[in-house]
């Protein structure tokens, strides 16, 4: 094959992926009125195998939207809601009691697998359930295996966890622990609709017709885009501008803005680095590109390191936003 | 990655072009701005050279290198153009692959870089770099108006007075020709007229001062037989050529003409002179104290603005001085002649050659003409400068004259001006002036070394010398055969020749027919040349017809001061007859070289025996300063000259 052929084969390739990612975006909105973003950080994650966790406030269609996704793509979804008494069996799965007559004469424990063995999770409220048992997740999460009754299973390939947590009722809640945060490749803020995006919510949902959501990609299509994304090439100075910024968001750093250094305790982790150019590169892809730029960085660097950034004790009290740190960094870091 | 590398040079050069453009505008113009003011403010109030103006012009060459050696990297210019054309970074990104390529072993990641390649090659040949790097000229501010403001300011400051600044000159270091062991002290009693000279010029600092300081230490080493003969001729040298180091200088800063400022001045000083208010002023000006001349003219304006009956005397005297400035300066020299004469003859041996002379004779000759030309021009020029001065002092002088015009006060301004301007011209020809001194002075040290220490045989030489010129003088060579003579023919005198100052016993003259001869006196001689006639004041010998009363001449050497009713000298006319049939006579041969331009071979015999007398007496008697220029500067232009035909 000539390297004439290959380029063309390339480009096509890249073509059919955004086209592709438009037409799952497009059926997604079928049922979504607005929260573009929100939309493009979903599927970042699923492309990039990554996990999100979505802030917001109730009612502002999370789960309707995880759920949308989950059809359009042709996968399996299940939906867990978080609660105080949540056990993390109720996650993964347990082993019951099979009857003699069910099982061939004698009785005996078989496994029954929980809802995380699904493509598409939603952690609906995560942060009401127990730290034993949001810890369930970390394993399957971080491993893409859950290990019960004293086996470890694969989970279904692609594996996509997306939780959902209220920022304002924190009241009986349990907050996640930093190291689960790590664990989630964005933190995708859910924000209030505006008006001409309510009024087209109000249309849609108490009008006659409702959309309908068709699938449009199969898992198979899924893990290809996966590898492809993987295959994007990222420069080297994009590359030490990522690191650069990931340095910038730890106090000591010289590069660090005020903001920082007053009221971050610890900045983001290199997962957060890895999680930046991941996605910079899901962009390029969603707009067609062969190589990621500077400004895909730059608007990657929010969802991705905003939930790996600690505040000291200061920065709580003051209510200094993480948005408004990494907004300086992103100010004070040179691009070349 | 032609097209991108293209793109990206041309943005580059863009680049530049702009960051000068907006530094010139930014900063180069108003720090050239602020630099033309002060050199303008210098010039003008410190009479720095005209050079110093170039100084504005720094910014620009120093911006320029900014610019075009600023660091910048191909990354951030290529980010540039995928900014301003929303390529997304493609350019960028490709130009980069281009020189790193990723590290991936993923064969897509390869595939992916080529199309990215390609796509910003075909990107970049379209793409013009003119909108990329916009150059624009930033709008002024104020501190370009400041630094306008600035420079307007130094315009309006007072016009400087040419004041010609001599380096300094450092006096030679007399250990270099001081021998180890001492020598004989030297009897110098007859250097005591320059020492007391010298020491009148020592003092001010000034290149004159330290020379001056230089020979009498030369002096007074050899004095002291510190130094021998040799050792101080040596030393003298040195100072001399030193002094004419410095003399080229002073005539390359020259802008006016020191001369003619000097004889304006002193016309200025006796116009002053003349009234009573502006009596001190004048005295002080005639002496060349520029400083203190200001200062009484000063003080004659305020004194004139406290007490009306005093201002007509003073408008009086300003009405004077303005004429004799309008007299100066109208004075035409011959300068301007001599150029066009110069310049004409010029033009003719340009246009055509003389025959039977060599490339090279017409190339000297040609050069030595072009020298002459750009000689007198600049000194017309200087001339044309110096009168343009005193035109501006005339105009000072007529507006103080008439009142200084409307304000209070104007008077007094306009005399403080004129004040100025006669003090800057004073000092100006007081620099001259004092240089040409300090060269009489090492010239007259010069001889005064030379002759020190001969005593006996120097005066038998100079007998001997007298001797030869007096036969020479009177027609007679050496082997007693006639020859030319200066002498008007007649008869001759009998008796030994004197030397000036020598005491001798008088002798009654007889003419060679028995009747009365005709010779040359000195006037205040105490010795008697027989056959000499009485002296007059009138210089030059001269017969009258062909047979008369002889009128001695008076000797340029000898003391002015001396009484020419003084009949201690017996001295006797007597009546000459003109000699005829005796071949040429020197008068005839310096009239007839006259006629011929001075280039004759029998002038030039004249003029060499003339010439070696002159500089014999120069060297050893002694005789002032001024008499000593004077006499060379005559023996200069009668020279002997190349042949004009």
């Amino acid at each position: 094959m000539t390297s004439a052929a290959t380029t063309a084969d390339t480009a096509q390739e890249l073509q059919a992926l955004a086209e592709d990612l438009k037409r799952l975006i497009d059926e997604v909105q079928q049922v979504i009125v607005g929260q573009d973003r929100v939309i493009q950080g979903v599927i970042t994650c699923l492309l990039a195998g990554g996990h999100g966790l979505l802030e917001g406030v109730p009612g502002l269609g999370k789960t309707l939207l995880i759920r949308s996704l989950a059809q359009a793509v042709d996968l399996d979804f299940s939906r867990i809601q978080f609660t105080p008494d949540l056990m993390p069996a109720d996650i993964v799965g347990t082993s019951v009691l099979i009857q003699g007559e069910l099982a061939g004469g004698a009785s005996s424990l078989q496994y029954q697998p929980g809802p995380i063995f699904s493509n598409i999770i939603l952690a609906d409220e995560i942060n009401r359930a127990t730290p034993k048992t949001q810890s369930a997740l970390l394993e399957a999460m971080a491993e893409g295996t859950v290990t019960a009754a004293g086996e470890t299973r694969a989970l279904p390939r692609p594996f996509l966890v997306l939780a959902t947590q209220n920022p304002l009722e924190m009241e009986g809640t349990y907050p996640l622990p930093e190291a689960q945060l790590d664990r989630f490749l964005f933190k995708i803020r859910v924000d209030f609709p505006g008006e001409d995006e309510l009024i087209a919510i109000l249309d849609r949902t108490t009008g006659g017709a409702s959309g309908r959501v068709r699938p449009v990609l199969s898992a198979r299509r899924i893990a290809q885009m996966q590898e492809l994304v993987r295959a994007i090439p990222v420069t080297e100075s994009l590359t030490r501008y990522v690191v650069r910024v990931l340095r910038a968001t730890h106090p000591e750093d010289p590069r660090a803005p005020e903001l920082v250094r007053r009221y971050v305790r610890f900045g983001g982790s290199p997962r957060g680095a890895q999680a930046t150019l991941l996605a910079a590169r899901v962009r390029a892809c969603l707009d067609g590109r062969a190589t990621p730029s500077i400004a895909d960085v730059r608007e990657a660097v929010f969802p991705a390191l905003r939930h790996r950034i600690i505040l000291n004790f200061e920065g709580e009290a003051e209510g200094i936003a993480i948005d408004d740190c990494l907004a300086q960094v992103l100010g004070v870091v040179p691009t070349d | 990655m032609t097209a991108v590398r293209g793109l990206l040079h041309a943005v580059r050069r863009r680049e530049q072009l702009a960051d000068a453009t907006f530094a010139f505008a930014r900063l180069g113009l108003p720090t050239a701005l602020a630099l033309a003011a002060i050199a303008i403010a210098t010039l003008r109030l410190a009479g720095a050279p005209k050079a110093v103006l170039w100084i504005a012009f720094a910014p620009f060459p120093v911006i320029a290198a900014w610019a075009l050696t600023r660091r910048r990297s191909w990354r951030a210019t290529a980010r540039r153009v995928d900014h301003h054309y929303a390529l997304a970074d493609r350019l960028g990104s490709a130009y980069e692959f281009a020189e790193h390529p990723p590290r991936s072993e993923d064969p897509r990641t390869a595939s992916i870089v080529l199309l990215l390649q390609s796509q910003a090659e075909a990107a970049a040949s379209g793409l013009d770099p003119r909108p990329v790097v916009p150059v624009t000229i930033p709008a002024p501010r104020w501190r370009d108006a400041a630094a306008l403001a600035l420079v307007g300011l130094a315009i309006v400051l007072p016009a400087p007075r040419a004041q010609v600044l001599v380096p300094r000159l450092s006096a030679p270091d007399l250990r270099a020709w001081a021998p180890a062991t001492s020598r004989t002290p030297v009897d110098l009693s007859l250097a005591d007229p320059l020492r007391q000279s010298l020491r009148a010029l020592t003092g001010s600092g000034d290149v004159a001062a330290e020379t001056a300081a230089g020979i009498l230490e030369i002096l007074g080493q050899l004095e002291r037989g510190e130094l021998d003969r040799q050792a101080a001729l040596a030393a003298l040298e040195a100072l001399e050529q030193a002094l004419a180091d410095t003399e080229v200088q002073f005539e390359a800063a020259l802008e006016e003409d020191p001369g003619m400022l000097a004889d304006a001045m002193q016309d200025l000083a006796a116009a002053l002179r003349a009234h009573e208010i502006t009596e001190e002023a004048g005295q002080a000006l005639a002496h060349e104290h520029g400083e203190e001349s200001e200062a009484a003219l000063q003080d004659a304006a305020e004194s004139a603005e406290a007490d009306p009956s005093q201002r007509e005397d003073l408008r009086d005297a300003m009405q004077d001085a303005a004429r004799a400035l309008e007299r100066s300066a109208g004075q035409e020299t011959s300068t301007a002649a001599a150029l066009d004469e110069a310049e004409r003859r010029l033009r003719k041996d340009q246009a055509e050659s003389k025959a039977g002379e060599t490339p090279q004779e017409r190339e000297r000759r040609l050069k030595k003409q072009e020298r002459r030309v750009e000689e007198l021009r600049r000194q017309h020029a200087r001339e044309e400068a110096a009168r343009r001065q005193l035109e501006q002092l005339q105009r000072d002088a007529r507006d103080a004259a008439r009142g200084g015009g409307a304000g209070q006060g104007a008077e007094r301004r306009s005399v403080e001006r004129l004040a100025r301007g006669a003090r800057d011209a004073s000092g100006q020809s007081r620099q001259a002036s004092r240089l040409r001194q300090t060269r009489d002075g090492i010239e007259e040290a010069k001889s005064i070394v030379r002759r020190a220490g001969q005593k006996g045989d120097a005066q038998k030489r100079r007998q001997q010398q007298f001797k030869r010129f007096a036969q020479a003088a009177k027609g007679q060579k050496q082997d007693g055969k006639p020859g030319s003579t200066l002498l008007v023919p007649g008869e001759l005198g009998e008796g030994e020749p004197m030397m000036m100052g020598e005491e001798g016993t008088p002798q009654p003259g007889s003419a060679d027919d028995g009747r009365p001869g005709d010779g040359f006196a000195d006037e205040g001689a105490q010795g008697e040349d027989p056959g000499a006639a009485q002296p007059t004041e009138q210089d030059g010998s001269a017969g009258h017809g062909t047979e008369g009363q002889g009128e001695g001449s008076v000797d340029p050497l000898a003391d002015p001061r001396a009484d020419p009713r003084d009949r201690s000298v017996r001295l006797r006319d007597v009546h000459v007859e003109a000699q005829r049939g005796h071949g040429v006579s020197r008068a005839e041969v310096i009239r007839e070289s006259s006629q011929r331009g001075f280039a004759n071979e029998d002038y030039r015999d004249v003029y060499t025996s003339y010439r070696a007398f002159a500089q014999s007496t120069l060297d050893n008697e002694v005789v002032p300063a001024a008499r000593r220029r004077a006499i060379q500067r005559y023996y200069q232009l009668i020279a002997p000259r190349a042949h004009q035909d």
